[in-house]
């Protein structure tokens, strides 16, 4: 057969507009055709139409060159289409990635007369697929990386591995982690970490200073990526070494990447180094970039760790030092957390306190009391304090003054309890032997007053039989005093007692009526000259503490007979209404201003106007209003001065002391 | 004959003003300073009432009061209790004493109660 040359050349110039090259091997003609785009593609100028088999293939990688013979000549005799890659040697040297398609073409016979085919540059898609696949892969490895440096909690294990990671990640013969810290006393200073070389290498050297090469890493500005920093116009602009500092690692590329944290601040920089000229890509700087930014997250994350760390440390350190039991109960109330001082006191262990054995420690007089508070406390979301005895490790009860409170979110939803028990046993001791010597010497000074007073009475009525009426003054101004010394002496105790809370009622249900005759009958005996007119009874009874109820009502009377030194009538009214007993004493004496009136219930007040005539009524009134205070009760006076006053309580029928 | 008074108190001049006034007033009085023999001075007296210290001497007047109150023979006798202590009120219900009159006593209130406890 003839070749059909022109047939060729039309079939050429189809061919050539496009941008593939394509190339024909005749095997009659032992010929083989490159088309002018092959040559292009591999850089060439078009040399000669027509090539020999053995001329082709020095065109080709010599890896490639043998494997490509024997797959033709396989595809040649099975007669099936030919698919190869190949690497063809490009014009600069470098090889680029091709892949060939060709198929055999026949005679009249049906007989192979040769291949033809189309070659195709691959370079660029591999490229692509390179990148594709490797960026795949590095999205992997850095989540991988991320993950693994999140479980840590220290910045230096992590600056550690990042630097290791992102060294060989990057291909540099050595890496340096330059991070800033700051101290306890807020002073920052800089560390770092080396990888590829040890670390002796490097310790002599000064740190990076904000040199021009140095500077848009340490600023936070950005990646600086070099073939040859050596040749960067930034390098070896700075004293004293104008470049590396002798007997550095030598370096030509270089990398250097910020670690910057999510407020801005630049934690430091990665830096790494190769002795060979170009080895770090845009790719290589995106790696590292990516490693740097999980990174900051992991040290940001160690960083609000260890601040956690360092303030529950701080925590602890103050509660186990102050001398109070500390508790801390959730919303539930269960116990969370108790400071060393619990465990000192009570020996017991962390079993025994989930346990809740330091319930059982609590005196058996005070828990029924105890626990009832705590329950009201948590049910109504309020405080509470209050004092109770709780068994120490060798068996002793000690009195405490347990403060609880209730720690709020912003919304107000209670999360959490506070429990701060505080040992007032030593003080509990000293009031009460504050109140045993008060009540001693309150004794004691009574007796010989006992005495005296009764002889002054003696007097008294001996001088009445003679109608000396001088000596009867005196006398009964001596009677009134010695009376009055005799109040001062109780209501000492008393008023000792309300200061250190320590006034204990002792509560009784009586009928209240019969207190109210006594009482009424009594106080007419001290008097003789006013009429004490119990106008109004009440029906009822109460719940309160007799003996102190009946101090308060006879208080309330021998004030409205001091204060109305002109006698007449006094009058006592007691009703109930709304559960609460109403009791009231009116008189019709000096009365009270309206400045002082708020002040009558104060401890040591007393009406000023005239001194010498009703002096003494003093604490009276405070001892009487703390007492119906304890009684959950009110006191309140009416009074227009001039007129008379009108002493009034209302406590409840029933109220619980507890 | 006036009725029986036996004072049990270790304040003497306390005793002997006392004793004067309720003489004055038409009783019979006795005093004794110490309550170790109590329940033998009472069985031998026979009071028409006691007017009892608590802090007498040795036992005090608590456990003289329970001890009178606890013999059959006395325990008909009222006891007062007659004190300067600030809980005399409240002992005097818990020892079973059928009464006090607080130390300073008023003379007129005083021979008014006891007038009253004999009864």
């Amino acid at each position: 057969m003839r070749f059909d040359i022109y047939k060729l050349q039309r079939f050429n110039f189809v061919l050539d507009t496009v941008s593939e090259g394509w190339w024909d091997n005749n095997f009659e003609t032992q010929q083989v055709y490159w088309s002018e785009n092959l040559f292009k593609m591999l850089g060439y100028d078009r040399k000669e139409d027509f090539i020999t088999m053995e001329i082709f293939l020095t065109y080709v990688h010599p890896d490639d060159s043998e494997s490509l013979a024997v797959e033709f000549e396989r595809c040649v005799k099975e007669d099936i289409p030919f698919e190869y890659e190949l690497r063809l040697r490009h014009a600069n040297g470098k090889y680029i990635t091709c892949i060939t398609r060709a198929k055999g073409y026949y005679d009249d016979n049906g007989k192979v007369i040769g291949y033809a085919g189309l070659v195709t540059d691959l370079t660029e898609r591999v490229r692509q697929e390179t990148l594709l696949r490797e960026s795949n892969l590095r999205l992997e490895y850095l989540n991988k990386f991320g993950k693994a440096l999140s479980s840590q909690h220290k910045v230096e294990e992590i600056v550690n591995e990042v630097t290791d990671v992102a060294t060989k990640a990057s291909g540099a013969e050595f890496g340096a982690f330059f991070y800033n810290m700051v101290d306890e006393k807020g002073e920052s200073y800089t560390l770092y970490k080396v990888s590829g070389v040890p670390v002796e290498k490097f310790s002599h050297f000064p740190m990076p200073r904000n040199t021009e090469v140095f500077a848009p890493t340490f600023t936070g500005e950005g990646t600086v990526i070099s073939d040859d920093i050596t040749k960067d116009p930034r390098y070896g602009k700075s004293e004293p070494y104008h470049g590396m500092p002798p007997g550095h690692l030598p370096v030509k590329s270089y990398l250097a990447v910020p670690v910057i944290l999510s407020d801005g601040e630049v934690l430091g920089g990665l830096f790494f180094g190769h002795s060979e000229e170009g080895v770090f890509n845009d790719e290589t700087a995106v790696l590292i970039e990516g490693i740097a930014s999980q990174a900051s997250i992991a040290i940001e994350n160690a960083r609000l760790f260890t601040g956690l760390e360092l303030s529950e440390a701080n925590f602890r350190m103050l509660a186990d030092s102050i001398p109070e039991i500390v508790a801390i109960l959730n919303k539930d109330a269960n116990i969370e957390y108790v400071n060393k001082r619990w465990y000192e006191y009570t020996g017991l262990t962390t079993e025994d306190l989930k346990a809740n054995k330091g319930r059982e420690r609590i005196h058996p007089e005070d828990k029924d009391r105890f626990l009832k508070n705590y329950l009201n406390s948590f049910k109504q979301g309020k405080g509470l304090e209050m004092e109770f005895r709780f068994k120490r490790h060798d068996g002793i009860y000690r009195w405490h003054l347990i403060r609880t409170v209730p720690v709020k979110d912003k919304e107000g939803n209670i999360v959490k309890w506070v429990s701060a028990s505080t040992d007032i046993d030593e003080r509990k001791r000293a009031e009460n032997r504050k109140d045993e010597f008060l009540g001693i010497a309150s004794h004691e000074l009574k007796t010989p007053l006992t005495s005296v007073k009764a002889y002054m009475q003696l007097i008294q009525k001996e001088i009445e039989k003679k109608n000396d009426d001088k000596l009867a003054q005196y006398v009964e101004k001596a009677t009134n005093n010695i009376d009055k010394l005799s109040q001062i002496i109780s209501d000492l105790l008393d008023v000792s007692r309300i200061q250190s809370g320590m006034l204990k009622l002792s509560v009784s249900r009586f009928n209240f009526d019969e207190l109210l005759d006594e009482v009424t009958e009594g106080m007419q005996y001290t008097s003789y000259n006013h009429e004490i007119y119990l106008k109004q009874k009440s029906g009822a009874y109460v719940v309160a503490d007799r003996t102190r109820l009946e101090q308060v009502m006879i208080n309330f009377l021998s004030n409205a007979i001091k204060y109305s030194p002109k006698g007449g009538e006094i009058i006592v009214r007691a009703d109930v209404s709304e559960g609460k007993l109403h009791f009231s004493v009116q008189d019709f004496g000096i009365g009270i201003s309206d400045e002082n009136k708020k002040y009558v219930f104060d401890k040591y007040f007393r009406v000023q106007a005239p001194v010498e005539e009703f002096s003494g009524v003093g604490i009276g009134l405070f001892i009487s209003s703390e007492i119906i205070k304890r009684h959950n009760g009110e006191v309140w006076v009416e009074s227009q001065e001039g007129e008379g006053s009108t002493f009034h309580f209302k406590i409840p029928l029933i109220s619980d002391y507890g | 004959m006036g009725k029986k008074i036996l004072i049990c108190d270790d304040d003497r001049d306390i005793v002997e003003v006392t004793s004067l006034i309720l003489r004055d007033d038409g009783y019979e009085v006795k005093a004794v300073y110490t309550s170790d023999n109590i329940l033998e001075e009472v069985k031998e007296y026979t009071p028409d009432l006691v007017l009892m210290d608590l802090r007498v001497p040795r036992k005090g007047g608590e456990e003289a009061t329970k001890e009178i109150k606890q013999d059959k023979k006395t325990r008909e006798i009222p006891i007062l209790v007659f004190s300067a202590n600030h809980e005399a009120v409240k002992i005097s219900k818990e020892i079973g004493a059928d009464g006090f009159v607080s130390k300073p006593y008023d003379i007129d209130i005083f021979l008014e109660i006891i007038k009253h406890s004999i009864k």
